[in-house]
């Protein structure tokens, strides 16, 4: 159900209940009201009746009727009747006819008048008029008059009231329908206009934001928050689209070797001996772009969190002694001396294939780019490095400290001198390290160059 | 044509210096800016053919030192970023011509022997010296409509004679230019190529297009 049907249906009823118990209570009130007037009437009338009669020491009582066209039969007749206390009839409204007016004594009751019509029914024990000359005290006896009178015209009266409570309430309900379809759409206008303004920001305009101050109050805070969306969105983009133009790029340098070697070798006829040379140098070139391919699917599914981590205990010192020994020849090569300080037995626990991965890209970066002379020492399993790759320089600017782990990012603008160092290495390690909650990070401390593996510190 | 290439991906720098030098031209290879800049200053090349992304210098800082001296010698630039800011920045920088890798060798020589033609101001691939006919594209030579067939030597020093027709050429600029010589025993070999040329092209010819200017060189030319 849509905001604008619900919020519709809501005034609707909100206003409908709001009519529905204003016009019960108007009619309880009226309803109260009339029939008090009535009960009010009957009172006066039994008075009147009483008054009515006179009393007598000696003689029976009379009865001075007069001015009771009232009481006379006919179709909107009332009806009394008075009673000695001695349970003697002293007079009844020609209206009764047969019938009899019986009833509590000083309470209203309603009953069924003789006529048929409902009515309301006055008993009250009341004193006769005594004359004003009356020679002797009162008697102290009393009359009971019964009054009954049709309430049929306050029936008309509230059946009237009710049907234009009905009606007027039911024109409301309408008017507030319609009221509120209008203020809802206006209402709700702000919405559609920031949904259509959404709605025109694609991926190729993510640097658009929504205008704030052109928005209510109300939906400011959802235009800020969308805002912020689009600029993370807007970054996460740019990011892609980057590493999209840096994979081509990578790709393209080693795809030119590839294509000069095969494009040389085929430009004229050669002995088959001659075309032994292109073709084992396209396979290393293919090989390199193979690695490359790897290396950037790995990434990817680390990224996408693809990639299983499976902890276990493993003897730190073997582990990078085994890296270490494919880079032995070319750091003996390039002068560099090594030295591996992790305790004998030392346990660490991580995932072997991503640690490993870890080790050997930061010692075959320490064993390629340490000037020629120098060392490299490895040490481990401490509580706050789980593993540290240092070498004797050279150190990195304080800017390219955090730099180095960007995708292809080499500090010398180079793109892929022999292919061994493909540029996202330390991408990967610092990607490797994420999915095993270690922290890699680089540090220049007394001219020495520190590569640390550390557990996570939870914040 | 002496060729300077300057390119540190070495799949790549083999590959390509050995087309080039299959394509007639003589390869200096650097893998690096500053081996390219001492390449450039002590043995002038044709052309330069030089990669951006180039370990410590790069493409932009080689050419920027190379016109700081004054060397006018043509460039084109080999990258991987076919992104305007780069090129524009090249072309400011004073490179001649810009190629996007990956690109054909045939592209490349083509554009080569264009930039080295602008530097010999020569206007199209065709050098015409009298009756003869010198095609620096197809590497054919005709005299009065007949073909001469020249072997890759004779080429290469009948195209640097051509190239700078009507100038008297030295010894030594034919040792520096051209294909060969420099890893020939003695500076005689050129005189034996000379002897060479003559045999083909103006044997029973009645005009003589190559003419010795003796104590200074060799010139190309049809003399009144």
């Amino acid at each position: 159900m849509s905001l604008r049907a619900r919020l519709t249906v809501g005034v609707v009823l909100v206003v409908g209940a709001a009519i529905t118990l204003f016009s019960a209570v108007a009619l309880l009130a009226f309803s109260r009201g009339l029939t008090g007037e009535l009960d009010a009437r009957l009172v006066a009338d039994s008075r009147a009746l009483a008054g009515m009669v006179e009393e007598h020491a000696e003689e029976p009582w009379e009865f001075e009727a007069g001015g009771l066209e009232e009481f006379e039969p006919g179709p909107s007749a009332a009806y009394f009747e008075i009673w000695l206390d001695d349970g003697t009839v002293l007079a009844r409204s020609a209206s009764l006819g047969n019938a009899d007016l019986r009833g509590q004594a000083e309470a209203i009751t309603k009953l069924a008048l003789p006529d048929g019509r409902p009515g309301r029914l006055r008993v009250s024990v009341l004193q006769p008029r005594r004359p004003d000359d009356a020679p002797v005290p009162a008697s102290g006896r009393t009359l009971t008059v019964a009054v009954a009178r049709s309430t049929d015209t306050l029936e008309a009266v509230l059946l009237r009231l009710d049907e234009a409570l009905l009606g007027a309430g039911f024109a409301a309900m309408l008017l507030a329908a319609a009221a509120a379809t209008f203020i809802v759409r206006r209402g709700l206008q702000p919405v559609g206009t920031l949904a259509r303004q959404l709605d025109s920001i694609d991926a190729q305009r993510l640097s658009e934001r929504i205008d704030r101050a052109s928005h209510p109050q109300e939906l400011r805070a959802a235009v800020d928050k969308v805002n912020e969306l689009l600029s993370r969105l807007e970054a996460a983009f740019a990011r892609a689209r980057q590493f999209n133009r840096d994979v081509s790029h990578e790709l393209r340098t080693p795809l030119s070797g590839l294509k000069m070697i095969l494009e040389v070798a085929l430009s004229k006829d050669r002995d088959g001996a001659d075309y032994r040379l292109p073709l084992s140098q396209s396979l290393r070139v293919v090989e390199q772009m193979g690695a490359l391919v790897e290396s950037l699917l790995l990434l990817s599914r680390l990224g996408a969190g693809q990639v299983p981590v499976r902890p276990g205990r493993l003897a730190l010192r073997e582990l990078v002694d085994e890296c270490f020994a494919p880079w032995a020849a070319q750091a003996s090569a390039r002068g560099l001396s090594f030295e591996n300080r992790i305790a004998e037995g030392a346990l660490v626990e991580a995932d072997e294939a991503a640690l490993r991965m870890i080790a050997n890209n930061l010692l075959s970066n320490a064993v390629a780019y340490t000037t020629a002379g120098g060392a490299l020492v490895v040490e481990g399993a401490e509580p706050h490095a789980l593993l540290r790759v240092r070498d004797s320089g050279p150190t990195l600017a304080p800017a390219d400290l955090e730099r180095v782990f960007g995708a292809f990012v080499r500090l010398d603008s180079s793109r892929t001198d022999t292919g061994a160092h493909c540029g996202i290495g330390l991408t990967l390690t610092r990607a490797l390290g994420d999915a095993m909650a270690l922290d890699v990070s680089a540090h220049n401390r007394d001219g020495w160059l520190h590569f640390v593996v550390a557990p996570r510190q939870r914040a | 044509m002496r060729v300077l290439l300057i390119e540190d991906y070495l799949p790549l720098a083999e590959s390509l210096s050995q087309g080039l030098r299959e394509a007639g031209f003589t390869v200096d290879l650097a893998h690096q800016g500053a081996d390219g800049l001492e390449f450039a200053r002590t043995s002038p090349p044709d052309a330069i053919v030089l990669d951006v992304m180039l370990p410590v210098l790069d493409g932009f800082a080689v050419l920027q030192a190379l016109r700081a001296q004054k060397c006018l010698v043509p460039v084109l630039m080999l990258t991987a970023k076919d992104d305007l800011e780069s090129r524009v920045r090249g072309l400011d920088l004073g490179a001649d011509d810009y190629l996007t890798k990956p690109f054909a060798l045939a592209e490349l020589l083509a554009r080569l022997r264009a930039i080295i033609r602008r530097r010999y101001h020569a206007a199209d691939n065709v050098i015409r010296v009298g009756a003869l006919e010198i095609d620096l594209g197809a590497r054919q030579v005709k005299r009065g409509g007949v073909p001469i067939v020249l072997s890759a030597t004779e080429f290469a020093l009948l195209e640097y004679l051509a190239l700078r027709q009507g100038q008297v050429v030295t010894r030594t600029e034919i040792w520096e230019h051209v294909y060969d010589f420099a890893s020939a025993p003695s500076s005689n070999v050129i005189d034996v190529y000379i002897g060479y040329l003559r045999k083909k092209l103006d044997h029973e010819q009645p005009v003589k297009v190559i003419h010795t200017r003796r104590g200074l060189g060799y010139l190309l030319g049809v003399e009144p």
